[in-house]
Formats: structure tokens, sequence, C-alpha cells
């Protein structure tokens, strides 16, 4: 099958680093908004338990495939104006991510690269 | 994320000298905050930080702030008898603050800041580098 469980988990992993990816931009965009609080993008926990369901045999390919990015709300302590984004925190998480992303991009390629040797037979 | 250890290492030591540095700005912001007799004086912070123990491969997992410590609330008595908030006998309560003490612990939080954001981008260029592996 062309999209197997290998595929289908990188395929769940680059839509979640580029869900955070985006939260992470918003968050840098409202560093200075009144009341905002900083949002956080977890794939890993949803991926990681489909993947446990598979290794089971309780689960296939599309199951992992389904799995989706959970946005949740930052509880980290608010400054005087209600928001609680910090530059940091948001710069290396971006680093952190685009680190991820490359990998699971770097994956997919051998990935690909893999199959193309199949398809041609050499 | 477990994946990228030095970034997130250096994570943590940036959080340290960030609220170093912050601690640090509020005290000199505060270095001629006047009081009378009768109050208590400004109270310097200072930064206490304490080691992350590792995750078990004899790393240690960075630093963190444990807490803060205060200077005294006596601070220091100045005579100054025309300030409106001065006593009978023309003194007004200063805070404890030395400004070549507080000076030497900006440039320190600010050199520290600078050193783990050095370790960030070494980190950044080595995985990058270790993910052109294998690739000719």
């Amino acid at each position: 099958m062309v999209y197997d469980v290998t595929t289908a988990s990188l395929h769940a992993a680059l839509r979640g680093l580029s869900a955070r990816r985006g939260v992470q931009a918003q968050n840098i965009a409202n560093v200075d908004t009144a009341n905002y609080l900083a949002q956080r993008v977890d794939f890993e926990s949803a991926l990681g338990s489909a993947l446990d369901d598979v290794n089971r045999g309780s689960a296939s390919a599309a199951s992992v495939a389904r799995t989706s990015p959970q946005t949740t709300t930052s509880l980290d302590p608010t400054r005087l104006n209600g928001n609680n984004v910090n530059l940091d925190d948001e710069f290396l998480a971006q680093e952190q991510t685009e680190l991820a992303y490359s990998t699971v991009i770097e994956a997919m390629s051998a990935k690909f690269r893999l199959m193309r040797t199949a398809i041609k037979g050499q | 994320m477990s994946m990228f250890n030095a970034i997130s290492t250096a994570h943590s030591g940036l959080n340290v000298y960030r609220t170093w540095l912050d601690a640090t700005s509020d005290n000199i912001a505060n270095a001629n905050t006047v009081t009378s007799t009768d109050e208590e004086a400004f109270q310097a912070r200072r930064i206490l930080a304490a080691a992350v123990p590792g995750n078990g491969a004899g790393v240690g997992g960075g630093a963190r702030v444990t807490g803060v410590e205060f200077s005294s609330p006596e601070g220091r008595l100045a005579y100054q008898p025309d300030h409106p908030l001065a006593d009978e006998d023309g003194m007004v309560r200063t805070p404890d603050i030395d400004m070549s003490v507080e000076m030497t612990s900006l440039l320190m939080a600010q050199r520290g800041y600078q050193a783990n954001l050095a370790v960030v981008e070494r980190a950044r260029d080595a995985y990058r580098a270790a993910l052109q592996l294998g690739r000719s």
C-alpha cells in the first residue's frame, strides 16, 4: 500500500506541526493584545495513542490519518494586561517546530525514495 | 519536547536570565523610590536559581527560578528635610540598593542571556547538519 502507517503518521505529524506553526505566529502577533491567552497545539498524544492501537493490531493506517491536532489555552501566569504570551518561549518553540518539520520532511522523502526504488526495480 | 534537548536546556537558561533581567530592571527603576520613615523601604529583589535534574542520561535538564530573596525593608535613612515625606527630624527612607551591584547584575544577566541564545543557534546548526546525513 502507498498510504501505509509510516506515511499516515508522517502526514499527521506534518499537519500537527503546521497547525502549531500557525498558532505560534498568532501568539507572536498578539504579544501585546490585552487579555489574549497563548495557544498551544498538541498532536503528539493523539498520534501516539493511535500508533499504540496500530501496534496492538486494533487500528489501521486510516485511523492514524484521522488524528487531528488539539489546540489548548496556555495556563501560564498573565501580565498586568491579562496577556501571557512570552516571546522567548514562542521563538524557541518556532525553532523547534521548524527543526521537527524538516526532520519529518526528510523522513518522508526517504520513504518516497524507497518506494521509487521499488517501482523502478533497480 | 524531548527531541531537541540542547534547545530545551538553553530555553530554561534563557528564562532564568530573563527573570534576572526583569528583577534587576525593577530594582534600578526603584533605586530612588523614597518612603516615609514609618513605612518599609522598597525591597530589591534577588533571583534564586537551581539546577533542574536530568532525565537519567547523566545530563542535567537546565536551570529554573526557585524563588526571590528581598533586601532589607529598613533600607537606608537619609536626611532630606524639604522632602514631602520627611518626618519631624527631616529623615526619609531610601531603598538599600547599590547601583554598582545592580549594573553588574545587569551585565551578567545580559551576557548569560546572550550565551544561552548562542547555544540555541549552535544546537540548531548541529541538528540541521544531522539532517544532511545520508544525502549525497
